[in-house]
């Protein structure tokens, strides 16, 4: 086992890593930007180094500098987490050359499935079932992308080769704004990835995501561990995310699975990744990507298993043999995820920036909070917006939508606008209490996104806080300390003794 | 006491009078917000908030007041007010239909690209500047056709929510029909 781990990240996912680390008695080092230099992250791990510089670019995508600090701390490891240097093949190779273990897939396979070209090429040979599109020359012609789009059919997919969490995505409704789409996209991926091939897909408007948890080491072995439901997303993004699938019928979840496990086997898998999938109505069901990380949603599956997959992933990249079996593993019970964002839903989702100047968790049976902040943290432009996860645990699903109503209802932070009550509605909306659930829900249902005006009590409570200057706690200790009667002392110095 | 408090997207402020009803310190307020008005019972508890009763229902409060702004949660709510005095705000929103209209920031982030110059006429949805802001890219557009009268912001610059990015003349504008 390793001694020593370095964390490749910041926020929620570093805390995280950082607390199974501890459980494993493993020594815990976490990197920080200007800006993070007090961040929760900083302060849980054993050790933290600085990474000079603001943005990701400057810091947390500074490969060579990772792998010096791992070097001269003395860590044999390092876990990527989500994001960041998680899919970058040249990283996991880099940390290969300098003797660290890097906490993932080996680096051809995280370079084959970071190419949606040659994942969908891949997956195809390997008999998993794909979405039906087009995959062009990068210098084809506008006249072509636009014969291709119509023989596909409308609305399609554009989407980059080297995409990730819906960045260079655009839905294209009909041909005039092919063009328009397939530019932004160009110019988003080439951007964000250094990559701007695009390529076209079926969109499938009423079909749920889906996705298989699998598991393989470095022997060979690879399993799932069961799926996740991940329908629920604003622009291409997920906010809420469930295990088991509802609904899913056996028949269909065996195949998937099996799919799966066939497209994790096929590249030569090791470690913990995610195969998704989009699922139509009529069941038949298309290979969308492999995740080659740890998914931000992983929790829903720790909850209903009662694993703990950062244990997995740092056990098998230690050579450990596969821990479990998937199909061995009984379910047990329900559990949904909801991302709280800074963010504000009437504002179409647009990012909101500031100071947390208060926040208060909640907590109770089945209750998990998965955070990257607190009271007095700053959300900065710099970084995603995503503040915490937030996930409850039910024996069955209607219990845990009850436990999460209520939890969301006990989730307060004040000073960025968040996406809270946003979820609230959402949880309590009929369609999402049925199930009934496909990737345009958000499009489809009209969630209270416009609150009402505000009552009475929130009014007064408002002028009550905005006038009232807060007295000294009550309890305070130094209010104690010198007010509250001391009978010896009275006795004695007042009385002489008593009376 | 009085306070003028207003929410985000709604124009006009509103007035809250907040009294006690009776003489002791401990005794209930009067909310008053326009023709409604209610008794409760308001305490705070620590520094970050505390309890409101109302007809037997006791509830837990946070809030946070900075500058002239006051956050609070309630019932698993949250609501921002200004705090404002009503006679500044009018003057502050300006007169309108200057004829000058201002481009502003809808969110903090990065200015990627500006795509017009200056003294350059546009059609309406013309893209005007591509922002970026947490993994998320924006390009605002023309509201109408116009002419850009001056651009404020630079390529790469990051600026701030409300930021005026550039200032657009409509022309010819179309008569104006109700939206």
């Amino acid at each position: 086992m390793f001694a020593k781990v370095l964390i490749a990240n910041r926020g929620e996912i570093a805390v995280r890593i950082i607390r199974t680390l501890r459980e494993m008695g493993v020594a815990s080092v976490a990197v920080y930007s200007d800006p993070d230099r007090t961040a929760l992250h900083v302060q849980v791990a054993d050790e933290a180094y600085p990474l000079p510089g603001t943005t990701a670019a400057e810091t947390y995508l500074q490969a060579a500098t990772l792998i010096e600090i791992a070097r001269s701390c003395g860590a044999d490891a390092i876990h990527p987490g989500y994001g960041f240097l998680s899919e970058n093949a040249d990283f996991a190779r880099a940390c290969v050359a300098a003797g660290i273990t890097f906490v993932g897939p080996p680096p051809d396979a995280i370079a084959a499935m970071g190419d949606k070209i040659i994942a969908k090429r891949l997956m195809e040979e390997a008999g998993v079932p794909v979405v039906p599109g087009w995959v062009g020359a990068a210098d084809a012609k506008a006249a072509t992308v636009a014969t291709e789009a119509s023989k596909i059919g409308y609305p399609v997919l554009v989407k980059a080769a080297a995409g990730g969490g819906g960045k260079g995505m655009r839905v294209v409704e009909d041909a005039s704004a092919l063009a328009e789409a397939c530019a932004a996209a160009r110019r988003e991926a080439g951007a964000a990835f250094g990559d701007d091939r695009i390529f076209l897909e079926k969109y499938l408007p009423h079909a749920r995501h889906v996705e298989f948890q699998v598991l393989a080491d470095t022997h060979g072995a690879v399993t799932h561990l069961a799926e996740r439901e991940c329908s629920i997303q604003r622009r291409h993004q997920k906010i809420v995310e469930e295990a088991p699938a509802p609904g899913l019928a056996p028949a269909v979840r065996a195949r998937m699975a099996e799919a799966a496990v066939r497209a994790a086997a096929a590249i030569g898998y090791a470690n913990a990744g995610t195969v998704e999938f989009m699922l139509a109505d009529d069941g038949a069901f298309y290979f969308l990507e492999v995740n080659t990380r740890l998914q931000v949603e992983h929790p829903v599956t720790e909850l209903i298993l009662g694993r703990d997959l950062v244990r997995d992933q740092i056990e098998i990249a230690a050579g450990a043999a596969l821990p479990v079996r998937g199909d061995e593993t009984p379910i047990r019970g329900h559990a949904i995820e909801c991302r709280v964002y800074a963010e504000d839903p009437a504002r179409n989702f647009l990012p909101s920036t500031g100071r947390i100047h208060y926040m208060e968790t909640p907590d109770g049976p089945g209750v998990r909070v998965d955070s990257g902040v607190a009271t007095g943290s700053e959300v900065s432009v710099h970084y995603d917006p995503m503040l915490a996860k937030l996930i409850a645990w039910a024996p069955d699903r209607g219990q845990a939508i009850t436990r999460m109503r209520a939890a969301l209802a006990r989730f307060v932070v004040l000073g960025v606008i968040t996406n809270i009550e946003f979820l609230q509605d959402l949880l309590g909306h009929p369609a999402f209490v049925a199930g009934d659930l496909h990737t345009r829900f958000l499009e489809e249902h009209s969630i209270g996104v416009t609150p009402g005006p505000p009552t009475l009590a929130e009014h007064a409570v408002a002028a009550f806080a905005a006038t009232n200057r807060r007295r000294p706690p009550a309890g305070a200790i130094g209010a104690a300390e010198t007010t509250a009667p001391d009978p010896w002392s009275s006795a004695g110095r007042w009385r002489g003794g008593l009376s | 006491m009085k306070v003028h408090l207003r929410t985000p997207g709604v124009e006009e402020a509103i007035a809250v009078t907040l009294v006690r009803s009776g003489a002791g310190a401990d005794a209930p307020h009067l909310v008053t917000v326009g023709a409604e008005s209610g008794e409760l019972e308001l305490e705070w508890i620590d520094a970050d908030g505390g309890v409101v009763r109302h007809r037997g229902c006791v509830r837990p409060f946070r809030a946070v007041v900075e500058d002239d702004a006051v956050m609070i949660w309630l019932d698993g709510r949250t609501r921002r007010f200004e705090r404002c005095d009503p006679t500044a705000r009018r003057a502050a929103a300006g007169g309108g239909g200057g004829g000058v209209g201002h481009l502003l920031a809808p969110m903090p982030g990065k200015i990627l690209e500006i795509a017009v110059q200056p003294g350059e006429s546009f059609e309406a949805h013309t893209p005007i500047i591509i922002m970026e802001s947490m993994k998320m890219e924006m390009t605002l557009s023309a509201p109408s056709a116009g002419r850009v009268a001056r651009v404020r912001c630079v390529a790469g610059e990051l600026v701030e929510m409300g930021a005026c990015l550039a200032e657009l003349e409509p022309v010819t504008p179309a008569t104006e029909s109700a939206p």
